[in-house]
């Protein structure tokens, strides 16, 4: 046996990661559009480049999805985008080198010992000495500050003291806000996943639901998370059903339990394809349902409705909560107000732009909302039925197309095969 | 080398729910001592310790924030988006939640809740600790500039030690995580030996379901199960990018190696675990690797011991494997702390030097690479002892890897 415990791993392993063959979510002349974008950033905001942290920015800057990277207490990557593309950095520990090589990662890989430093002392010495190295120690560089901690930016600041640092968020957040056709294609993949993985898991549910033993709510949500693998999907995020009165809670985790009759239903997922993210809920009766439940769901729908007639561009976000507002208060239609109606869907499960209030956001063509409008049913059980829309030129286009929600989904035992 | 492995039985545990678990005690003494008038936490895991609020979505909508306020008489306070109300108040112990409108300007709406509370302390000029490894500059800012009486200091050391060292109500849920995981895993790989066919896929999907059977929290996102087995993942320490919730369709093949992984949680305290079974009895590479891996742990098991720093562990361990000419992966240490999270301070590496105490819970995460090239890792948790610690939640003896012709 050899004594290789004074092997740099990191440098043995970023050297097998440039043999590996990368297999992007976009090859580089779909990722071509994005670039070009990025880069009238740096030109807007004079930076020479651009280091991001936030999860979410990574991966649209870098084409790479990480493992779980948001439940890390502490960052541990950051990509460091440039104008000359052949200095583009990627920064992580030893464990992330293949994945970044692997998901096809053109600049170099950087990477940093757990044994250097506390997590925070290691990724600014890293970052510190990656932009020395491109001799960028003068440069005006930018940074997302939304999501980086405080005593990280005062340890890069004070360890670069000749850089002029420019808060580069807001550019990136308006630059994540119009999707090229190419993260269009992956987030409609993404919504059809869910859709597939939700109407498979009710088919496999409605075909044992009348058994003795009834079938099992945990069960019913986690047939959802395997559908959404078997239909392509990378990974699932939020998974939730829930039945009766705990469906007038927004999340609960599925309890231990079965699905009674004649309860309305709530299920949410969100799941990503190849980093970009479906966020899903669809409502569902067990037994033939109740004239009041009909009623309730067809509320939803009609509201939902309304918001998709005012989805267009040159119209504000703001104007589509109001147009839902008003017919909700007009046909007298039981509505929750406070999460607003939807959101943005990207790289992340909800962004940006918001259609709330508040949000004066112009809706373009190429942003994608996912629309999210809960009203009450008849035991104040919270009821979505939520879709995922582009804006085009002249309007709006539905993603999430696999299945008409439009009618009250009935689980009546008589299935028990894929969707 | 003998072992003490302990099991937990259940009976406490039904009473934890809703509970503080003696958390805020510990917190409150912490912002005496420190002087505080108050703490105000940003960061999911932070305001999931200090609240119990389980919110998985909470760590992937980061525009959205749950923030707890704890102040110095001990009352605390939860900020959070109106439409996370009802799934906060089901899990939080705190009576007090006070919520914003969610939006595009969440920021001034939290904040101008916490100016409220702010200046609702009998303090002109109150010393509030701020978390400053975990708010992010932008609202760090925004903090100063609205509420400019105040004066901030960091408390990200005193969350970190208080954090490490877990109450006995924290020591027995993480204890009984770790068991339901390892039974979980047991009772999957079982079927390999009575199925005799399966693929890295089924078995990932079967140890998920045999952890959610035996009660684990039903959540998705990093509670998840991998399995590789075949040259080209056990090449790489995260095999199948970016389809990390899953694994591949690959049949398992004589002689190979399965390297398993499992992460859950328990009312939002988790387990990791790792294991390997070797497809047939183990060959000379096989046995080989598994016997470093044993090595490792169990010398790391050997040095833990209260009072200790985690980098002399580490430096002790390392001397050790250099005697044995053991090849193992040094760069990703030797193991972490888990807790609310599933991988937290303190780290078993050369460059932290927290000083182990009783009833810290660390898992032990050796990881090394064959000569052939295959990456494999074990994972064990471990409570730290007034003498040293115990391994907990070994439902098989893992000094021997499982083997699926001979181990049912």
């Amino acid at each position: 046996m050899n004594n290789s415990t004074n092997v740099d791993w990191g440098k043995k392993w970023a050297e097998k990661a440039r043999s590996l063959v990368g297999s992007p979510a976009l090859n580089p002349g779909e990722r071509l559009e994005l670039d070009n974008k990025f880069k009238n950033v740096l030109i807007e905001n004079n930076c020479e480049g651009i280091i991001a942290v936030d999860v979410s920015h990574f991966t649209y800057l870098s084409g790479v999805v990480l493992p779980y990277a948001e439940q890390k207490i502490f960052p541990q990557a950051a990509v460091f985008r440039t104008k000359n593309s052949s200095l583009d950095i990627l920064i992580c520990p030893p464990e992330w080198i293949h994945l970044s090589a692997s998901q096809g990662w053109w600049g170099e890989i950087e990477s940093y010992s757990y044994n250097d430093g506390s997590p925070l002392e290691v990724l600014v010495s890293t970052i510190v000495k990656v932009v020395v190295e491109k001799k960028l120690e003068n440069a005006r560089l930018g940074l997302d500050s939304s999501a980086l901690p405080v005593l990280l930016v005062e340890r890069i600041k004070q360890d670069l003291p000749n850089v002029k640092w420019v808060d580069c968020d807001v550019s990136l957040r308006e630059l994540r806000l119009i999707k090229t056709k190419e993260e269009i294609k992956l987030l409609e993949e993404a919504s059809r996943q869910a859709d597939r993985a939700i109407i498979s898991a009710l088919n496999h549910m409605e075909g044992n639901i009348y058994d003795s033993l009834g079938y099992d709510i945990w069960e019913f949500t986690e047939r959802i998370r395997v559908h959404v693998g078997e239909f392509g999907g990378s990974g699932t995020g939020n998974l939730t059903t829930l039945q009766g009165s705990d469906s007038a809670k927004y999340y609960r985790p599925p309890r231990r339990g079965v699905l009674e009759p004649g309860n309305l239903v709530r299920t949410e997922v969100s799941n990503h394809h190849l980093g970009y993210w479906s966020n899903s809920g669809r409502t569902f009766v067990t037994g033939q349902p109740a004239p009041e439940q009909i009623e309730t769901y067809k509320n939803n729908i009609k509201l939902k409705n309304v918001a998709v007639n005012a989805l267009r561009p040159g119209t504000t976000c703001m104007a589509v909560y109001q147009a839902v507002q008003k017919a909700a208060s007009r046909e007298y239609i039981d509505f929750w107000s406070e999460p607003g109606i939807g959101h943005g869907v990207g790289v992340s499960e909800r962004e940006a732009p918001y259609i709330v209030a508040e949000d004066s956001t112009v809706l373009r063509s190429g942003m994608v909302l996912v629309l999210a409008i809960y009203t009450f049913g008849p035991k104040r059980e919270l009821l979505c039925s939520k879709d995922t829309y582009e804006i085009t030129e002249d309007g709006c286009r539905l993603l999430s197309w696999y299945k008409n929600w439009d009618n009250l989904y009935v689980v009546i035992g008589d299935t028990a095969r894929h969707g | 080398m003998w072992l003490s492995v302990t099991r937990h039985g259940t009976a406490r545990l039904e009473k934890l729910f809703m509970n503080n678990l003696d958390i805020i005690e510990k917190v409150v003494d912490g912002i005496r001592k420190a002087k505080f008038d108050a703490i105000v936490t940003f960061g999911p895991d932070n305001a999931q310790y200090l609240s119990g609020a389980q919110l998985p979505i909470n760590y992937y909508q980061s525009d959205q924030l749950l923030i707890v306020v704890c102040l110095q008489n001990g009352k605390q306070v939860c900020i959070c988006p109106a439409e996370w109300e009802s799934a906060v108040q089901e899990s939080t112990w705190i009576k007090n939640i006070i919520t914003y409108r969610s939006g595009s300007q969440n920021i001034a709406a939290f904040i101008s809740i916490i100016k409220g509370l702010v200046e609702s302390i009998d303090n002109k000029h109150p010393v509030l600790g701020l978390d400053k490894h975990r708010v992010s500059q932008q609202i760090y800012e925004f903090l100063i500039k609205e509420i400019p009486t105040a004066e901030w200091r960091d408390c990200s050391t005193m969350v970190r030690n208080i954090r490490s060292v877990k109450t006995q109500n924290e020591v027995d849920l993480l204890e009984k995580v770790a068991e339901m995981t390892d039974h979980g895993i047991n009772g999957a790989i079982h079927h390999v030996t009575v199925d005799r066919r399966t693929t890295a896929l089924t078995l990932a999907e079967e140890l998920r379901v045999h952890c959610q059977e035996r009660g684990v929290d039903m959540v998705g996102y990093h509670a998840s199960a991998r399995v590789a087995s075949n040259p080209e993942d056990l090449g790489v320490m995260w095999h199948f990018t970016p389809k990390f919730g899953y694994s591949r369709t690959n049949d398992f093949e004589p002689e190979e190696t399965a390297r398993m992984e499992i992460k859950n949680s328990l009312q939002g305290y988790w387990s990791d675990a790792a294991r390997i079974m070797t497809l047939g009895e183990p060959t000379k590479e096989q046995h080989e690797a598994y016997e470093w891996l044993v090595f490792l742990r169990e010398a790391v098991i050997k040095h833990i011991k209260p009072g200790r720093k985690c980098s002399e562990v580490f430096n002790l361990v390392k001397t050790e494997a250099e005697k044995a000419g053991i090849s193992w992966i040094t760069d990703l240490g030797l193991g972490h702390g888990i807790g609310i999270s599933p991988c937290e301070p303190p780290y078993i590496n050369a460059s932290d030097t927290t000083l182990l105490e009783e009833n810290m819970v660390l898992v032990i995460a050796p990881v090394i690479q064959t000569p052939l090239g295959k990456i494999l890792y074990s994972k064990d948790t471990i409570v730290v002892t007034p003498l040293g610690c115990r391994v907990v939640g070994w439902y098989k003896d893992w000094r021997e890897p499982y083997v699926p012709i001979a181990s049912i």
